[in-house]
């Protein structure tokens, strides 16, 4: 599920781009001491081949109508190892912003950790933890479908949690929390079957690709993935705790009362101090601070109203404009052809 | 002076067991202009790889006078450009421009340098214009001339190239043709169209199951319609005509 | 295919094409960042930043059918959470426009000004990607320090999807072609998995020939780069403009 800019707030949405930059730049480092021209054609090649595989769909189990189709992350970290899979996810998660307007250019922050790193990291590490020293075809399966569906899931769970820290929904945390988690077990579960028939089909075909991560790349020790995974664990449980500890409803914080606001009445009172610190921090980051829904005075109502008058006025200006300079040359339309 | 390729004693066989090469044996001199020809499986592109050590046999390779090792690579490399047979696969960057820069900036020439080279270049090939295309948006012709324009920015001395005539039209094979004949460099050519061979090289190479069955002159070779037919091969169109000792349409079997 | 028309769209010529790839990517962010930061409850706000983006199409020659189609392809996700906001507020909450007075929910308002937003900040989104060559936009990344690896990774990745997805089409014909009825879901997945590994084993030996032909120019993981950016003087014109309007609606925002 790619997120939207407008779920989020302004520091969750810089943040986030900001920990995803990072952590992306950390990555690329990393890569670089290892990148060969055989791994960066692979890379490139590979990220083109996630987006044609998109293109082949199937219909879905128990859901006549709906078809599936494959997600990638959990396939390329397999194929080319953690590092180099989540850089070709997160340039996959880039131009499905860019180009298909997947998800918004400032919630891209959200979307490469969402889809790119996390699952990237999480599934390989899963993969290779069930996978062991001796890797049989049932494990294979049994650590692909796992994790998939363990790696679509921690991503699917973030997305509750960071539209909660923005408080833009009203839906209720647990409420959006439980459909996410539903429906990318289903989800994670085609995806695993899918991703276990290409490490089926590879077996078979070209046994070469699936052998091993590619030599030269920092491997990843038992400890590294059961304290990566706790880590993760860790992060991901306090921040549920965090936010669906006191009151089912906490999330709605944005409806807390306001110092500043005195007229703003408080829907209900949140008295969690991160809840609250994190409140404090959107209104000082904000450009502009949230307003009340109860603005009705008349002048407020003359404004908007001449707001947008003033707007329409503006762009059928701006038409006639571009039509002047259009006039002269013939204009490309897009949707006809292709 | 030493021959621009040596191949001495060369053997390789691939990993499932196929003896792609056996005891090849070759020269080529500087300038030469020569055809690499042979049936579907031959080994011509075995022979190519061997030439540029993306595969490593037995026997000697020496390039311009160096002996191919893992040592001297690069510095062969610089000297010899590789195109490959599809232009989608020699095309990787995003733009005509960077990618007939790619090797330039791999040369790690100054910045003017390569923005003169590729300009020179691209219009040497008759791609004017064209640097900020995508390689998608160029046709199959213009496609091959800008692999090629893509090698000849780092002025190799010797060119390889493996069929540089599939998929082309006539007037593209023209021009191909063309622009490749006006080249000074030593060119070596794998295709499978004798026509071509004839009209562009004056060397061939004839290969077989691994082996160098002949090489010499282009005319001796092309023209000798049995040796020709014992490997799956053709007399070449034109000099059918030329030659006038031979019927217009070709006599059944 | 979608990428094809935004390659096609963006190879035209206009003002906005020829600005620097930077000025529109730092102003698309900035204008989203203001865009999504005004009040979950406001209507007007949004649509009057609409103005921009309206703008930028028209001036970059964007056709208007090729952005509501894409806006209805994308929203599905947005619209269904932004309907959900009207179960949990059912507060009749007053709303003056002007000369009109009614009571609407809560809920209501806050969902209409998430599907407002999202169609604005979408909208100036589409007009930097249509209005701008994917190559200027990898050069503005490169320039705005995003790592060498990535900016060629995204490079590679857009230049062999057009390759690959035709070869995807192929392979989907061919399945179409043959495959007449409904298979059974193990079947059809067997069958996927199938083609997905056939287009893997392809994309693999592609690969593995762009290694042979990068390998063959002198690549040895070393990753160089050219500059090729100039701002100029419509960027900043540009960017003055952008500020001025988005000060502008600052300001409207705080008299509302
Ligand atoms: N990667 C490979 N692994 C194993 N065998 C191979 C491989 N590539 C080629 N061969 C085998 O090596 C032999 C020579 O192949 P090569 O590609 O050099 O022929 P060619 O003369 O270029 O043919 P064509 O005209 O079809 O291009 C063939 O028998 C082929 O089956
Ligand atoms: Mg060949």
């Amino acid at each position: 599920m790619h997120m939207a800019n407008e779920l989020l707030s302004v520091p969750i949405a810089t943040g986030t781009l900001a920990l995803a930059g990072g952590g992306l730049v950390f990555i690329c480092r990393q890569a670089q001491r290892f990148i060969t021209p055989s791994r960066l054609a692979m890379m490139g090649v590979m990220g083109a081949f996630v987006f044609a595989a998109q293109m082949v769909n199937f219909p879905l189990p128990l859901l006549p109508g709906t078809s599936g189709h494959l997600v990638g992350a959990v396939l390329l970290s397999i194929i080319l190892g953690p590092w180099l899979g989540s850089i070709v996810m997160a340039s996959v998660v880039v131009l499905q912003c860019l180009i298909f307007q997947d998800g918004g250019l400032l919630a891209l922050g959200c979307n490469l950790i969402n889809m790119a790193l996390v699952p990237c990291f999480a599934g390989y590490g899963i993969y290779r933890w069930i996978l062991g020293d001796h890797p049989t075809r049932v494990r294979m399966y049994v650590a692909g479908v796992t994790a998939c569906v363990v790696a679509l899931e921690i991503g699917a769970i973030l997305v509750p949690i960071q539209a909660a820290m923005s408080g833009v929904l009203l839906v209720p945390f647990h409420t959006f929390l439980g459909t996410m988690v539903g429906v990318h077990l289903i989800i994670g579960f085609i995806e695993g079957l899918v991703t276990t028939a290409v490490l089926a089909y590879l077996r078979q075909v070209r046994p070469d690709v699936i052998a091993d991560c590619p030599t030269g790349q920092p491997r990843w020790s038992m400890a590294m993935v059961y304290v990566s995974l706790l880590v993760l664990t860790l992060a991901i449980g306090t921040g549920l705790a965090l936010l669906a500890s006191e009151k089912p409803d906490g999330l709605e914080w944005s409806y807390a009362d306001r110092p500043d606001q005195p007229e703003f009445e408080p829907i209900i009172v949140n008295e969690n101090p991160t809840i609250a610190s994190v409140d404090a921090l959107h209104a000082r980051m904000a450009p502009l601070p949230d307003y009340t829904i109860r603005s009705d005075s008349a002048a407020a109502g003359w404004t908007s109203f001449a707001a947008v008058i003033g707007s329409g006025l503006t762009m059928a200006l701006i038409w006639l404009v571009g039509w002047a300079i259009r006039r002269k040359e013939p204009v490309i339309d897009a949707s006809c052809t292709g | 002076m030493s021959a621009a390729i040596d191949i001495k004693q060369y053997s390789y066989h691939y990993a499932n067991g196929v003896e792609a090469l056996c005891d090849i044996d070759l020269t080529i001199k500087h300038g030469q202009k020569v055809a690499l020809i042979g049936p579907n499986g031959a080994g011509k592109s075995t022979l190519l790889l061997a030439m540029n050590m993306f595969i490593e046999g037995s026997g000697q390779i020496f390039v311009d006078g160096l002996e191919l090792n893992r040592c001297n690579i690069h510095s062969i490399r610089k000297v010899m450009g590789f195109v490959v047979q599809d232009p989608e696969e020699q095309l990787f960057m995003p733009t005509v421009f960077d990618d007939v820069a790619f090797g330039p900036l791999n040369l790690e020439l100054d910045q003017e340098e390569i923005i003169r080279r590729v300009k020179d270049t691209l219009k040497r090939v008759g791609l004017e214009g064209m640097e900020d295309r995508a390689p998608y948006h160029l046709s199959a012709g213009q496609k091959r001339a800008a692999a090629i324009a893509t090698v000849l920015s780092m002025k190799p001395k010797i060119i390889i190239m493996d069929e540089p005539d599939t998929s082309l039209d006539p007037r593209s094979r023209n021009r191909l043709i063309e622009l490749l004949s006006g080249l000074s460099q030593t060119l070596i050519i794998a295709t499978c169209n004798m026509d071509f061979a004839a009209r562009l090289c004056d060397h061939v190479i004839l290969v077989d199951q691994g082996r160098v069955v002949v090489q010499g002159a282009a005319e001796k070779i092309l023209s000798d319609g049995e040796l020709m037919d014992k490997h799956g091969l053709e007399v070449p169109f034109r000099s059918r005509y030329s030659a006038g000792n031979r019927p217009i349409r070709p006599s059944l079997p | 295919m979608h990428h094809a028309q935004v390659d096609q769209l963006a190879g035209q010529r206009s003002p906005i094409h020829s600005l620097d790839a930077r000025t529109k990517l730092i102003g698309t962010l900035l204008f989203t960042g203001f865009v999504i930061s005004a009040a979950p409850n406001h209507i007007a706000v949004p649509i009057c930043y609409a103005v921009w983006p309206f703008a930028i199409l028209v001036l970059g020659r964007v056709s208007f059918r090729f952005v509501f189609r894409q806006l209805l392809l994308v929203s599905p996700f947005v619209l269904v959470l932004a309907a959900s906001n009207l179960f949990y507020d059912r507060q009749a909450v007053p709303v003056v426009f002007g000369p009109i007075r009614f009571e609407v929910w809560g809920g209501l308002l806050r969902g209409l000004s998430i599907v407002i937003k999202f169609m604005v900040t979408m909208s100036m989104l589409i007009g930097l990607t249509a209005t701008t060559r994917f190559n200027d936009l990898l050069a503005g990344l490169g320039a705005l320090r995003v790592p060498r690896l990535f900016v060629m990774q995204l490079g590679f990745l857009y230049r062999y999807l057009f390759l690959l997805v035709n070869r995807a089409d192929h392979i989907l014909q061919a399945r179409k072609a043959r495959k007449l009825r409904h298979l059974g879901v193990k079947k059809e997945i067997q069958v996927a998995g199938n083609m997905i590994g056939a287009l893997l084993g392809s994309s693999i030996d592609t690969a593995h020939q762009v290694t042979l032909s990068m390998q063959a120019r002198g690549f040895d993981g070393r990753l160089h780069r050219m500059h090729r950016m100039q701002f100029g003087w419509a960027d900043a014109v540009y960017s003055g403009c952008l500020v001025v309007f988005l000060a502008v609606l600052m300001g409207l925002q705080r008299a509302i």
